[in-house]
Formats: structure tokens, C-alpha cells, sequence
């Protein structure tokens, strides 16, 4: 015949068995909210990068014929840096003309620091026509494309 | 006594965090696969907003008739479809033949889209585009059944002292 001391013993014992699964748990939860916060972070910089490649392509196209690197450039630069709480530059961005294409593309390169991943660096593309292209060529794709 | 006593309830509070726990993870996985999907459809939106606003923006430069700058739309609309993986415009429908563009003079009338309509001056060009995201873009999770539409609308102005170069 057990006391009821005994008894009592042994449903402590039995209790003290779930401590392993509750720190995994607890483990695989916080490591769940730093998924999460990452997958967050990474979206709003990659968001931010493709807009300041979207903002180079705007500057250049509109942009004199000898000045359209350079404005893209400095457009992506504002840009990347106005958005600094959410991605920071690693590179200076790249834009290209391509005159007997008619295209103009930006590179814009952005670093972020993610929870789980550490540094994760991001590369957006943008292009698009330039303003002086002739109609004619403005309808095949070729003068859309990167 | 009393000292097992508080030890043992202060070691069974283990078991209702075990299972409020094991209720928490699930959701919160939930959440991540439902982030996920809202950034990977906020990155399309994106992306067809730029593409509406760039097609709407050469549209209104481009040509002299509303016919050939539909034309030009239809081209920007048909390489941002082929060039999916680059600028993330991932879509199951048709591009072209769901997009819709309409031009309306400075009061606002729409005007016709025909090859000798003239562009109006000083009116605007809309460009509607509808996208249908596949389940499988979203987070690459494909919940079926799941049914994602986005929109965007680009416009611009018809700067009526350019110079056009055809249509």
C-alpha cells in the first residue's frame, strides 16, 4: 500500500519529465518569430532596392542624351539612401545605355541584416526604353527587355 | 510537505505551457507561410505597377494615334510577361488580353482606340493591368483553391508640345 506521499512523489517526477519539451518548444518558437521577422525584413529591402532601380530607369529615360548615366545613378543613390532603415547600399548602382537599342537598364545592388541569416545582399534589375526611341521600334519587345 | 507541495504545482505549470505552446508554434508557422505569401504578392504588384506606369508613360509620348500607342502597351505588356523570372511578373492569365487601355481627352471623355484616332493632347492614358498570381508564386506554398488577382493601373499625361516620332 502506497502513501499518499508516495503517490504524490511520483506525479512529481512524471511532471518534471516535460521540461525537454517545453524548451524545445520554446526554442522552435523563438526561432518561428525570427523567421518571421526575416521574411519581413528581406521583403521590405528587396521592395526598397526594386524601387530604386525603378527610380534610376524613370531618371534616365528622361534624361539628356550625355547625361543619362549619371542621373540614373545619382536617382538610385537618393534613392537606396532615403530607404535606409530598410536596406543599405553596397555598391554604386550601375545604369547603361544602350543606344542602338534603345534601353536602359539600372543594376542596383542593397545589403540587409537579417536575424537568421546574417548579411543577405540583394540585386534588383530595372529597364526600359529611352524617350527618343521611334515609335515603330517602341512596338517590338526586343526594346523592353534587359 | 508543504515544500513538495509548491515544488510539484510549481512543476506541473510545465505541462499547461507545454500544450499552450504546442497550440502557439502551429499559428505562428501560419504566420510565416501567410507573410510569405503577402510579401511574395506584394513584390508582383510591384512589379506590375511599374510596368503599367512605364507602358502608360511611353504611351503618352510615343506616338501621334491612340491604335499604334496601344500597340506600344501591348509590346511593353508582352516582354514583361516573357521576362518573368527577372522581374518576378509571374502570371497564369494572358498579359496582353487582359490589360485594358483607355484614353480620355481634358474633360475626361474616353476617346476611341483606333488607328487615325488622334492621341488627345493634354488628356491622359490609362493602362489596367490584371494579373492572375499562380498559388505556387506566393511563398511557394500552392494552397489550392487559392485564387490571387492583382491590379495596377498606370497613367500618364499626354504632353501635347512633344514631338512624336510615329504612329
Amino acid at each position: 500500500m502506497k502513501t499518499s506521499a508516495a503517490i504524490r512523489r511520483r506525479r512529481c517526477d512524471d511532471a518534471r519529465g516535460e521540461a525537454l519539451p517545453v524548451a524545445i518548444l520554446f526554442v522552435g518558437v523563438l526561432l518561428t518569430i525570427l523567421i518571421g521577422i526575416h521574411v519581413l525584413v528581406v521583403a521590405l529591402a528587396r521592395t526598397a532596392v526594386q524601387s530604386a532601380a525603378d527610380a534610376a530607369v524613370s531618371a534616365a529615360q528622361a534624361a539628356p542624351a550625355g547625361d543619362r548615366e549619371a542621373e540614373g545613378m545619382l536617382a538610385a543613390r537618393r534613392a537606396i539612401a532615403g530607404a535606409g532603415a530598410s536596406v543599405g547600399a553596397t555598391k554604386l548602382p550601375i545604369v547603361t545605355v544602350e543606344p542602338e537599342r534603345g534601353v536602359v537598364g539600372a543594376l542596383v545592388f542593397g545589403a540587409v541584416n537579417t536575424p537568421v541569416l546574417g548579411t543577405l545582399h540583394l540585386t534588383a534589375r530595372a529597364c526600359a526604353p529611352l524617350d527618343d526611341v521611334p515609335a515603330p521600334q517602341l512596338t517590338a519587345t526586343d526594346a523592353w527587355e534587359c | 510537505m508543504g515544500m513538495l507541495r509548491a515544488r510539484c504545482d510549481r512543476d506541473q505549470t510545465g505541462s499547461g505551457t507545454a500544450i499552450g505552446v504546442a497550440i502557439i508554434f502551429p499559428a505562428l508557422m501560419g504566420v510565416i507561410v501567410l507573410l510569405s505569401m503577402l510579401t511574395g504578392s506584394a513584390r508582383i504588384e510591384q512589379s506590375l505597377q511599374s510596368t503599367a506606369n512605364r507602358a502608360a508613360r511611353t504611351a503618352a509620348l510615343c506616338c501621334h494615334h491612340t491604335g499604334a500607342a496601344e500597340a506600344v502597351v501591348h509590346a511593353a505588356l508582352d516582354a514583361a510577361e516573357r521576362t518573368a523570372t527577372g522581374n518576378r511578373i509571374i502570371c497564369s492569365n494572358d498579359l496582353v488580353a487582359d490589360s485594358h487601355v483607355l484614353f480620355t481627352d481634358v474633360e475626361g471623355n474616353a476617346v476611341s482606340i483606333e488607328p487615325e484616332s488622334v492621341v488627345p493632347p493634354g488628356g491622359a492614358v490609362y493602362v489596367r493591368v490584371t494579373c492572375q498570381v499562380p498559388p505556387e508564386a506566393l511563398g511557394g506554398v500552392a494552397f489550392p483553391g487559392l485564387d490571387v488577382e492583382r491590379r495596377a493601373v498606370g497613367v500618364a499625361t499626354v504632353d501635347p508640345f512633344r514631338a512624336r516620332s510615329g504612329g
